[in-house]
């Protein structure tokens, strides 16, 4: 406040201030260079009178000299007299002569004040008399004297210089004398005292105190010449630095006036003359700081006046900006406090004026901010409130989102768990007894109905899974070197009947330049290639389906991209280095085209076509999978539908050139059947919550000779292991009372202390009959001991476990459990479900040490991967195994009896594998493709599949 | 806002004060354009040469119908008031100094202030003497071209004077002064102490001019400097300053001039002299010897019969330290006509009326053998023809029989601002006065002398 106070309060004042002494000072300023002009004007006025005045009676000085000169020796007697002395023939007169000259110019000498000497010379110089007597006898140099002309309109010019003698300046007259015969007769000289030029010179009439004037004089041979004092305050000072500006200008033959510094450095205001016929400089001076004194005087006079009044005013506009500013103060520490947010402060109306109005309206502006801001705080309060519920709204919003989204993550991988389980009992199961001989033919056809249906449900569930897999973007690419040929013919080989049974025609073509070994995801390509063709298939009526598969890196981006836009309208992109290749396939239908409104959601899930909700099947899944699976091959798909005929899907994926080395070098696929002979007993826990599932290992492991039992659940499992010591289990991961993880995580800590190990030693039963092992081997022999160090399991096992048991983990997860997860809970091997037998023999023998007998005969390559146990279609996924084409099947098929073929069809029909095995034995040894084909599909009780293989070969 | 403000005023005041400072400039007075021939002529040293002039100037007054304005001014003088004049613009038509062929008249040529008076000359050129021609013969480099830039009247050399009859007071035999450089010298220093013991106990053996204001001061140096074959410029006009052996010269002939000052064998005032002071000097019997620059000292006293004819001896030079006869300096005196002249026609037909070889010879001779005439006709006259006058005599055997050359300012006209400057002089002063080396001064008078040559654009 004070502050404010003094601020405002001093920014007037001080403006008032640098205002007025601005004022003062320029008024003072120009008053005084006014009156210094005017004061140099009249001073230099001054002067140069000075300096006229000077001249004119130094001038009449000279005159005066002459005329006395000349009138001297116009004297009667003294001419004549002269020349008697010059001539000095008879002494008697020449003493006479020299007697009244003497006594004439002594008397001269001495009345007149200017003359010091007055001489009489010979031509030679020499002075013959003098009034001086002291002198004669000597030379005079007569050169440096001024001859006084005799005769008129002759510029006299004397001269003035230093005496050789004594070094003072004086001026000598002379007049040459002529005897009667025109012969010099010698000199009548003078030297003219100056000591009346030189107070003609000092006289300081109305100079003031320094005021000061003198001649200047120039002595030297030539231009080397050198400015001396005449006259003046130090007249005969010889100086060779004798210098001014007024001295230099004026013996450079220049007048003028002007402010100069003078040869002692003082400012001096000045007029300068140069004396024509004199050889002199006259100079008149007076300091400038006496002449200016005046000037100066008047500047003080006005500075101290402005500056006093200056004084007075600032109190008064001291005291007229307080009565001013205190109204304006009170409003601004008014407005301070409001700030502050006291919006009960008031400013005090002082004046009546425009700041009373001011502090008025300020009022009246407060009291309604004071309202305004009261009525805010409660809405700002209220709706702080709803804001924070809505905030916890959102965040229990979000949560919830977030516990459904797991939930549904939970629930998709509990129900692909809980649906595939049980459909692997149907399937299998269905399958059993379809190949049952017990079986009615119409119990047959209903298992077969009951199968297929099965088969189309597994089909269902597994797009819905990919489809949910690949939106929470669980999928990944699998790449591989494969045999590209292999897996086209193998597609064609799977869809050839279907296409076959609607009376399609179903060509594939390759191009020439299509790489037989590729490297990219066989599994995905394939699933891509069904799912188009099957789609193509399933929408056309008649005519034909084409898969045309090509080399597209010839060429150019564009022309494929005008011919094909994919679905977001941009071109195909297509990456081509050495070994990229980018691959294109078509399929073309003869169908009835697709309706333009579907085309926008085509590729999207969930959204069927109005053709596809009419047809027989699908989920309408599979041109989005498709559309996932190409792009993360880093492809393209798009749809041609364009023509009238038909529609053309295209699509693109990168792929890498591989050789034939590359693949996985193929192991003779031989099937398993047992154990070697005498082979050492070898114990296996089943831990599983179903039966169903338990007894598919059960009857897969325990003809071929191994020790098996079951658990179903992780606490027998404990408890058989410390008793029974099995050397491997298989570990489901998810069941009731104790989960696989925990009982494997026990398993190893148990394994840790050596308790298993105290106990096996014991051979000893458990009493707890619950957990009692419920045998189911052939072997009488239930209980073992644990196998001895001399044991033939002493030899090291391919992959020795480093635990003494090994434990390999089951899941049917279709998200993936964490393989991490599994192995750090203990496992030592991972497998899912549904799983491949050729799985479980294998990795059983990398962590046991058995021997297995094989199949005499190999069964053909059909299955050099194994094919997993419980999948109905088998055959159309074989992937990378030489396929007979079906029209070579057809044509071995056509060779055969027609006898044979008839039994064959009704053994098929009654799915009677043995009579099928006899039939196929019957089978000439050169059509091994056939038979190979043949007991493919009737082990895998595909008797569909051999019915339509007959069908085929009838066309 | 205020800074604004403050800057407006301040504008304001600027201006106010500007506004009312008046600037009083200097004032020139003008000089009257002259209606008739100005004259500057140098006073004669005796009153005949000036009424000689007078006499020619009122008869060509009286033929031509020309008004003439003649003004005399003193050697120290005129060159002064011809500068003053010449800066003024009103410089006389003609200018007549005995001082300006070696200081300015050159550099007026060359800055082409001088009017060419070839057609003046042209009648008399066989008249003239070659070294007379040669002198006027100059450079004019606005021109780019030399021509004839002066109208020789008389011209000087230098001479030696003696008291034959203090000497023979003194006891000593004149005829036994020697004529070897050092023998020669040595014998005047060796008669200063007889000398004073004969009477004139104040004398000096030696009246040399040692002031920075004498031109007699670099005559006389420059003379030495040509005994010792110390040559300052090569015939092209290039400064030798340079060259190691001339700089030794130099320093050999300063130490040898200013060690008889050193030695007490030249009157201490010397170092203030100007030309007139050794004519006095010696008149005066102050000192027993000098070197003269012209015959002023016999010529004053012609009319004294005992002191020209017998008291007062003139004497060339000895041979030149190696034994060469010596070769004397000679100045041109000429009378100049300056460009800016009002009437250069009236001052042509003036001097072409005044060098009528009679006339010449009648004002030449008005010095009474002050100056030596310029032309070989008037030698015949019986002034300069009669073997009976001690002194002429002398000076037609110098002038005759002894070669004689120009200063430097004839191949280099810049060597007139050396002269002008009086380098020599100040470079003596600086020995005999300031205490300085020979060497010192040399080298400073060397860099001097560089300077004005480069001024000059050598």
């Amino acid at each position: 406040m004070a502050n404010r106070d003094k601020r405002l309060m001093g920014q007037i004042v001080r403006y008032f201030l640098l205002l007025s002494l601005m004022t003062v000072g320029v008024i003072s300023g120009v008053a005084y260079w006014q009156s210094r002009n005017a004061i140099k004007r009249s001073i230099l006025d001054g002067l140069a009178l000075t300096a006229t005045l000077k001249e004119d009676e130094l001038n009449r000085w000279v005159d005066d000299q002459r005329e006395e000169m000349l009138a001297i020796a116009h004297l009667p007697q003294v001419q004549s007299s002269v020349a008697t002395v010059v001539n000095g023939t008879e002494a008697d007169d020449a003493q006479a002569a020299k007697d009244y000259l003497r006594e004439l110019m002594q008397a001269i000498a001495e009345r007149h004040s200017s003359l010091s000497e007055v001489l009489v010379l010979s031509p030679g110089g020499q002075v013959l008399l003098s009034s001086r007597p002291e002198s004669e006898g000597n030379f005079e140099a007569l050169v440096q004297y001024s001859y006084v002309p005799q005769a008129a309109g002759i510029e006299f010019s004397p001269n003035f210089y230093l005496s050789p003698n004594t070094q003072e300046a004086r001026m000598s007259f002379a007049i040459s004398l002529e005897d009667s015969d025109g012969k010099s007769a010698g000199l009548l000289a003078m030297h003219l005292d100056l000591e009346r030029i030189d107070t003609i010179i000092r006289q300081r009439s109305g100079l003031g105190e320094t005021g000061e004037t003198y001649l200047v004089g120039n002595q030297g041979s030539s231009l080397s010449s050198y400015s001396f004092f005449l006259s003046g305050q130090a007249a005969g000072e010889v100086s060779e630095g004798l210098h001014s500006e007024g001295i230099d200008r004026a013996m450079q033959g220049m007048s003028g006036q002007g402010i100069y510094r003078n040869h002692h450095g003082t400012p001096v205001l000045g007029v300068y003359r140069w004396l024509e016929n004199r050889d002199l400089a006259l100079i008149v001076e007076i300091s400038c700081h006496e002449a200016f004194a005046p000037a100066r005087k008047l500047a003080r006079t006005i500075i101290l006046t402005g500056v006093t009044l200056v004084g007075l005013s600032a109190i008064l506009v001291y005291w007229g900006a307080r009565r001013i500013s205190r109204p304006i103060l009170a409003i601004s520490n008014a407005a301070e406090r409001v700030a502050d947010g006291n919006f009960n402060t008031r400013a005090r109306v002082l004046t009546n004026n425009e700041i009373g109005l001011l502090a008025r309206v300020f009022n009246q502006m407060t009291e309604q901010l004071r309202r305004l801001y009261t009525n805010l705080e409660a809405e700002v309060a209220e709706r702080t409130v709803e804001l924070q519920q809505a905030n916890d709204d959102l965040a229990q919003a979000k949560d919830a989102a977030e516990v459904a989204n797991r939930a549904k993550s939970q629930f998709l991988a509990n129900i692909s768990h809980e649906l595939r389980t049980p459909l692997n009992a149907i399937l299998g199961f269905s399958q059993l007894l379809i190949r049952d001989p017990a079986a009615q033919p119409s119990q047959r056809e209903h298992l077969e109905i009951i199968n297929r249906s099965g088969e189309h449900l597994l089909t269902l569930i597994n797009d819905v899974l990919s489809m949910s897999k690949i939106e929470a973007g669980l999928v990944s690419l699998n790449n591989s070197s494969f045999d590209l040929f292999a897996l086209i013919d193998s597609v064609e080989h799977m869809l050839w009947a279907k296409a076959d049974a609607k009376g399609l025609d179903l060509r594939f073509e390759r191009s020439p330049d299509l790489p037989q070994y590729i490297y990219a995801d066989e599994g995905k390509l394939r699933q891509v290639l069904i799912n188009l063709l099957s789609n193509a298939i399933k929408f056309t009526t008649a005519g034909e389906v084409v898969l045309r598969a090509q080399l597209a890196t010839a060429s150019p981006p564009h022309a494929l991209s005008e011919k094909f836009l994919t679905q977001n309208g941009t071109a195909i992109a297509q990456d081509i280095s050495q070994r990229s290749l980018c691959l294109t396939f078509d399929v073309s239908d003869t169908g009835p085209g697709i309706a333009s409104q579907d085309l926008p959601h085509l590729f999207q899930p969930f959204i069927q076509s109005s053709a596809g909700q009419h047809a027989p099947e699908g989920t309408g899944l599979g041109l989005a999978i498709s559309r996932q699976f190409v792009e993360l091959m880093g492809g393209q798909i798009g749809v041609d539908n364009t023509s009238d005929k038909g529609v053309t899907f295209t699509f693109s994926m990168q792929a890498q050139r591989a050789k034939p080395i590359d693949l996985a070098p193929a192991r003779p696929a031989r099937r398993v059947v047992g154990l070697a002979p005498h082979h050492p007993p070898c114990r296996i826990l089943i831990v599983e919550d179903r039966w169903e599932n338990r007894r598919l290992l059960i009857n897969l492991l325990q003809p071929l000779g191994f020790d098996v039992r079951e658990a179903q659940n992780g606490q027998e499992a404990i408890a058989q292991w410390q008793t029974w010591q099995p050397h491997l289990i298989w570990m489901d991961m998810r069941m009731p009372v104790i989960d696989g993880y925990e009982a494997t995580r026990q398993i190893r800590k148990l394994e840790r202390t050596g308790q298993g190990t105290r106990d096996k030693g014991q051979g000893g039963q458990v009493s707890d009959s619950r957990s009692q092992p419920r045998s189911i081997t052939s072997t009488p022999n239930t209980q073992r001991p644990a196998p001895s160090p001399h044991s033939p399991f002493t030899h090291s096992p391919t992959h020795p476990s480093t635990h003494s048991t090994t434990i390999i983990a089951l899941t049917a997860s279709a998200f993936e459990e964490s393989r991490s997860d599994v192995l750090a809970a203990g496992c030592d091997e991972f497998v899912r479900k549904p799983f491949q037998e050729s799985i479980i023999f294998d990795l059983m023998a990398k962590y046991l040490p058995i021997q297995y007998c094989y199949e005499a005969t190999p069964p053909s390559a059909i299955d050099h991967h194994g094919q997993p146990l419980t999948n109905g279609s088998a055959l159309l996924t074989n992937g990378g195994m030489k396929i007979p084409s079906p029209a070579s099947l057809a044509s071995s098929l056509k060779a055969m009896p027609p006898i044979w073929l008839s039994e064959v069809q009704s053994a098929a029909t009654q799915a009677d594998s043995d009579w099928l095995q006899q039939l196929i034995a019957q089978v000439p040894q050169k059509e091994e493709d056939l038979t190979t084909q043949l007991s493919a599909l009737t082990k895998k009780y595909e008797f569909d599949g051999i019915l339509d293989l007959i069908k085929s070969s009838k066309h | 806002m205020s800074r604004g403000w403050s800057c407006w005023i301040v504008g304001w005041v600027v201006l106010t004060l500007a506004a009312c400072t008046g600037t009083t400039q200097t004032a020139i007075e003008d000089s009257e354009t002259p209606e008739t021939l100005q004259i500057f002529w140098n006073q004669g040293f005796y009153p005949e040469e000036d009424l000689a002039l007078q006499e020619f100037i009122a008869a060509w007054e009286a033929e031509s119908g020309i008004d003439v304005e003649l003004s005399f001014y003193s050697s120290d003088d005129i060159l002064n008031q011809a500068v003053v004049a010449l800066e003024n613009g009103s410089p006389p038509d003609i200018l007549f100094a005995h001082r300006a062929d070696y200081t300015l008249q050159n550099q007026w040529a060359w800055e082409g202030k001088l009017v060419d008076v070839s057609d003046v000359l042209e009648p008399y050129e066989d008249e003239y003497t070659p070294a007379a021609l040669e002198a006027a013969f100059l450079y004019n480099n606005v021109a780019g071209d030399r021509s004839y830039y002066g109208v020789p009247i008389e011209q000087q050399t230098i001479h030696l004077h003696y008291w034959r009859n203090l000497l023979a007071e003194a006891g000593l035999d004149e005829s036994e002064i020697p004529q070897d450089w050092q023998g020669f010298w040595e014998y005047w220093q060796q008669a200063q102490a007889p000398t004073r013991k004969a009477g004139k106990s104040e004398i000096y053996s030696l009246g040399l001019t040692l002031s920075t204001q004498g031109s007699d001061t670099y005559y006389f140096f420059e003379q030495v400097l040509d005994a010792y074959d110390v040559e300052l410029f090569d015939d092209e006009g290039n400064f030798q300053g340079d060259d190691p052996a001339v700089r030794a010269g130099l320093i050999e002939v300063m130490a040898w001039t200013t060690q008889f000052y050193a030695n007490d064998y030249v009157p201490n005032d010397a170092v203030t002299w100007l030309d007139s002071d050794n004519n006095i000097q010696f008149l005066n019997q102050a000192v027993l010897m000098t070197p003269n620059s012209t015959l002023s000292i016999p010529a004053s006293q012609r009319d004294n019969e005992q002191l020209y004819e017998e008291d007062i001896v003139t004497l060339p030079f000895p041979n030149e330290p190696d034994g060469e006869l010596m070769t004397y300096l000679a100045s041109i005196k000429q009378a100049l006509i300056f460009s800016e002249a009002s009437n250069p026609e009236a001052a042509k037909a003036f001097l072409r009326y005044l060098i009528e070889p009679e006339r010449l010879n009648a004002y030449v001779k008005g010095s009474l053998g002050r100056w030596f005439p310029v032309m070989d006709s008037s030698l015949n006259d019986p002034f300069w023809a009669n073997p009976a006058d001690p002194h002429i005599a002398v000076a037609v055997q110098q002038f005759t029989q002894s070669p004689t050359r120009p200063f430097y300012h004839a191949v280099n006209p810049a060597y007139a601002q050396v002269q002008a400057e009086n380098v020599w002089g100040q470079a003596i002063g600086h020995v005999v006065t300031d205490g300085w080396t020979s060497e010192a001064a040399v080298d400073n008078a060397i860099a001097q002398i560089q300077k004005i040559l480069s001024e000059w654009g050598n």
